[in-house]
């Protein structure tokens, strides 16, 4: 028989090799020369942390007393890791995006970084885990009173004691010196991680090895193995139970929602392939640790004396066989899986007690006086180092007051339901849009009452709590408060009844609250980031914020520490194209960026609320959601903006086309017009220029004569004055810059002043024309000198052009609701077709007769003018003769407001 | 839902793949999705006792089921992780 002594001497020599390799990858970890330390191999053995000393002897306890039962706690697992690509790939991808902490973490950040949902998981997460803390401190004694047993002089209860008592010390030392050794701002621990690996290797080795030697060694080959089979163990009954259906689920459950199970597969995670190895290599790995159980438990009925604890056989086998190296590797193999669990759980969480308790309280004192000297960082190492040892030695006293009850045994499936109370609100979280923070905080607390009433308080047997009377006939009782039998509901299986209750009731009030409840701003924009986050690439936030980055590097420094921050600030301030020295401005992605890094030290939910203390701009608008929300729309609505963008573009250019045209046409008829000027000008020039040189050259030249140059000279230079008057006259009309003396004039007067300015005319052709009495007696707003010219030039025109014998120009009057029309008929052929086009420009030679004297200016001006007195000169065709029409406003005042255009409209 | 990740891989479509290669992947990426049900379906419905049921060794031949059930799943998540990370190599490698 192994000595005591010889036992722990070679438990403290493993524990020193542990310490060494701890060591060793933190060493690497640091030079970032990790290699074997961040395998996917590593990842893969540190999840099975999840085979605590509970599985490891348990489960050959529980082949022995309820057969194949036990392979439904490495069933679960197995199902949710060749199922990763459904949800723990998510898991992973989110924790890694979003520096998640804890499972409280992912939570209370899925929800808004909610603090309050934060506090509910830890403080459950903590009930949850002190028994199976516990249970692990019972394995631990238990394994050692087998050696211990027949110790002389000791009593056997104080050794126990004493034995739970160092182990927790020892426990809490090996987890404080690496598991708080520094604040790494992702939350991973490789010092712990692969000391945990090997003890994974340890206990698959220990368990295989056990197997082996029953198999081969106590027995004779399966076949021998299954002949000795116990009736007890033999399947009595149907193993499709709903027991059999909840332990499968539970176990699921669990492997994603218990604290240390999170932290190793989804904090602990550097790299998202690692899943993928783990997908198959965990199931094998679980599928290795029970392949011997079934045996070990029939040779342990079959060869140990009746009454001997079927919790111990792997241990007990060896002993009896005299196999004191086996059954030490055996002892070790417990020794692995009771130590990697405690550490783990005590690191996750006493990192959910510091983030999400002690510092929200400290920053809540703090809220009010401007935080200065404190260190965040000193802070949070001393309440994790302090959390840990708390935790343990709530572990210690739990297993203090219950052993000897028989409580303990089934401690581990209560506090895999306890803590699958989080699992509605995690996949919620995870799929469901329209989940909130109320349905998770209504739904994990109606959960969490539920398993504490039906499972968790009557496990104490009446020793807490609840009385013995009240677990049996109800609280005060109410039959219908049984803890076993909810509201009359009779359920066999205490747990299979304790599952539906909690579990049921908590997704209802989940789902019920969250349809009834609306999401805050920031709660949609985290679920977008979660349920989307393969769709998107890098999600900008939009948060408008005011902060100075003096403020952010003193908070960082108080976090990360100066070396971290250095490093951090120094980054941003070259990505924003700054010397180095210089801090970087405060943008958004760098607050959002430094929030994130703060995260992987403190938990979203505080950090969140730390950059909120000194940077305003908490509230998102809603256009800011629109933004944030949802990268789809972003894309449609970046899309639909360039739409547009292009369709103004093409609109501007359409019309700077159109512009140019114009353009081009309005510098073509100024270039015409320019040399039609010059022509003009030119011949009048020319004439007077001869007189004038024939007035000085000749020397012998009559009175006569030198008068009658004199005066030819004389009409030229009318002439010309004549023309530049009229050109500046339609420039100064073209430009609305002429100056209308308006009143109310009776037409006749108008018509007379245009008579007697054609009387030579006339006369000369014996022209005709006729008045209708009413348009003599009209009587309208205008300007009568200018309305004067342009009846003198048409009927001037009319007479000059009319091949008639005898000009007959008849005038017609017609009224309309603001205007009056006076149409102007003359009895000549009219205007050709050809002509027809050309006679309102300026200039135009028509192209048979050419009175002398006439620039062609006329009817320009004339147009000019009826535009200026706010109406229209129109050619209307021949009827035989020209028709022309004026059209003028009985009054001109309001149109000449100047918010109106005078525009002629033909 | 379906229609905004419809549109999303329109948008982002998976770079320097042959015309097979992306409807290849979404297979083996629907067969790991599958996995996990014909799990459930073979542990944790009715199935699982019709089967053991007839099985007149009893508990022997119930654990050989499991047993058997488990290692093909095992084997099945080995061969699609196997391709996964293949596929994801040669992708990292053509870019």
């Amino acid at each position: 028989m192994l000595s005591f002594n010889l036992l722990l001497t070679v438990c403290l020599i493993y524990v020193a090799g542990l310490f060494c390799v701890a060591f060793l990858a933190e060493k690497n970890a640091k030079r970032k020369k990790l290699g074997f330390f961040s395998s996917p191999l590593t990842y893969t053995l540190s999840i099975s942390v999840y085979c605590t000393a509970w599985t490891y002897y348990g489960a050959v306890g529980s082949a022995a007393r309820n057969g194949l039962e036990f392979i439904t706690i490495y069933l679960g697992p197995t199902l949710v890791f060749i199922g990763w690509w459904w949800l723990l790939r998510k898991l992973v991808r989110i924790g890694n995006t979003q520096r998640i902490t804890s499972i409280a973490d992912l939570i209370s950040a899925r929800y808004g970084k909610s603090t309050t949902l934060a506090v509910i998981i830890t403080v459950l997460s903590v009930i949850g885990s002190t028994p199976y803390i516990a249970l692990q401190l019972q394995s631990l004694t238990l394994s050692f009173s087998v050696f211990s047993d027949g110790f002389a002089g000791q009593d056997p209860a104080t050794t126990s004691s004493l034995t739970a008592l160092w182990a927790a010390v020892g426990l809490a030392a090996f987890t404080i010196i690496f598991g708080t050794r520094n604040l790494d701002s992702n939350e991973r621990h490789h010092g712990v991680v692969s000391a945990i690996a090997v003890e994974a290797i340890v206990k698959i080795l220990a368990l295989i090895a056990v197997g082996l030697f029953v198999v081969w060694g106590v027995a004779d080959g399966p076949n021998d193995i299954m002949s000795r089979i116990q009736p007890q163990i033999m399947q009595s009954q149907d193993i499709f139970t709903p027991r059999w259906v909840t332990l499968i689920f539970l176990s699921a459950a669990a492997v994603i929602c218990l604290p240390r199970m999170f932290q190793v597969i989804v904090v602990e995670n550097s790299d998202e392939k690692h899943l993928s190895m783990a997908s198959w290599a965990f199931p094998l790995y679980l599928f290795l640790m029970s392949l011997f159980v079934l045996p070990i438990a029939i040779a342990g009925l079959d060869i140990l004396p009746a009454g001997a604890n079927p919790d111990l056989f792997v241990l007990t086998i060896p002993l009896t066989q005299n196999q004191d190296a086996l059954a030490m590797l055996a002892f070790l193999g417990g020794f692995s899986s009771a130590t990697s669990m405690v550490i783990v759980a005590a690191i996750a969480l006493s990192t959910m007690v510091s983030n999400h308790i002690v510092l929200p309280l400290w920053l809540w004192l703090t809220l009010s006086r401007s935080p200065t000297s404190e260190d965040v960082r000193t802070l949070l190492l001393r309440s994790r180092r302090i959390s840990i040892a708390v935790i343990l030695g709530l572990g210690f006293l739990y297993y203090q007051f219950t052993s000897g009850t028989g409580g303990l045994a089934s401690i581990g499936l209560i506090a895999f339901l306890g803590v699958a109370q989080v699992l509605p609100a995690l996949i919620g979280g995870l799929f469901w849009q329209s989940s909130t923070r109320k349905g998770a905080i209504w739904g994990i607390t109606a959960g969490f009452i539920l398993w504490a009433y039906t499972s968790f308080l009557p496990s104490f047997e009446g020793n807490f709590l609840l009385s013995q009377s009240a677990i049996s006939n109800g609280i005060f009782g109410f039959e219908f408060l049984i803890p076993s039998a909810l509201f009359g509901v009779t359920i066999d299986d205490p747990l299979v009844h304790a599952t539906v209750w909690s579990l049921g009731i908590n997704t209802i009030t989940f789902i019920v609250m969250s349809m009834i409840s609306l999401p805050r701003p920031i709660e949609k924009v985290q679920a977008s980031q979660f349920i989307h986050i393969f769709d998107q690439a890098a999600t900008s936030t939009t948060l408008s914020r005011q902060t100075t980055s003096e403020e952010l590097h003193i908070l960082s420094q108080r976090i990360l520490g100066h070396q971290t921050t250095q490093k951090l600030f120094n980054k941003a301030a070259r990505t924003q194209g700054k010397l180095s020295g210089q801090l970087p401005d405060p943008t958004n992605d760098f607050v959002l960026d430094l929030e994130r890094e703060f995260a992987g030290s403190v938990g979203a939910a505080t950090a969140h609320a730390m950059i909120g203390q000194i940077a305003s701009g908490e509230a998102i608008s809603v256009e800011d959601l629109i933004k944030v929300a949802d990268e789809t729309a972003q894309i449609m609505e970046y899309s639909a903006r360039l739409e547009t963008q292009s369709k103004e573009i093409e609109q501007t250019a359409e019309q700077l086309r159109q512009a140019n045209a114009k353009l081009r046409e309005l510098s073509e008829q100024k270039d015409a017009f320019l040399s039609q000027v010059s022509h003009e000008l030119r011949t009048p020039m020319t004439s007077i220029r001869a007189f004038a040189e024939i007035l000085r050259d000749e020397d012998h030249m009559g009175k006569d004569q030198i008068s009658h140059f004199s005066s030819i000279i004389h009409d030229e230079s009318i002439r010309l004055t004549y023309l530049l008057d009229e050109i500046l006259d339609l420039s100064f009309l073209e430009h609305g810059k002429v100056q209308l003396k308006l009143s109310f004039t009776k037409f006749d007067k108008i018509l007379k002043r245009a008579m007697n300015a054609t009387q030579t005319l006339r006369e000369q052709s014996g022209a005709e024309i006729e008045i209708p009495y009413n348009l003599k007696n009209l009587v309208i707003e205008t300007d009568a000198d200018r309305l004067s010219q342009v009846l003198i030039n048409l009927i001037s025109n009319a007479i000059k052009h009319s091949d008639a014998e005898k000009p007959i120009i008849r005038f017609k009057l017609e009224h309309f609701e603001h205007t009056v029309q006076i149409e102007m008929t003359d009895n000549g052929k009219g205007i050709s077709a050809e002509n027809a086009e050309i006679i309102f420009q300026k200039f135009a030679k028509l192209s048979s007769e050419q009175g002398a004297g006439s620039a062609g200016l006329g009817l320009p001006i004339s147009r000019e003018i009826v535009r200026n007195l706010g109406g229209k000169l129109l050619y209307v065709g021949n009827n035989p003769g020209a028709v022309f029409n004026i059209i003028l406003p009985h009054s001109i005042s309001p149109l000449l407001d100047p918010a109106a255009t005078i525009e002629p409209a033909d | 839902m379906s229609e905004r990740e419809d549109h999303s891989s329109d948008v982002l479509p998976s770079s320097n793949q042959n015309e097979d290669k992306p409807s290849l992947a979404q297979k083996r990426n629907d067969l790991a999705a599958l996995l996990p049900i014909f799990g459930v379906l073979f542990f944790a419905t009715p199935l699982i006792s019709t089967i053991t049921n007839d099985n007149p060794s009893g508990i022997g031949g119930t654990a050989f089921y499991i047993f058997s059930i488990w290692a093909l799943l095992i084997l099945a998540a080995w061969f699609l992780a196997r391709f996964m990370r293949g596929d994801e190599t040669r992708k990292d490698e053509a870019e």
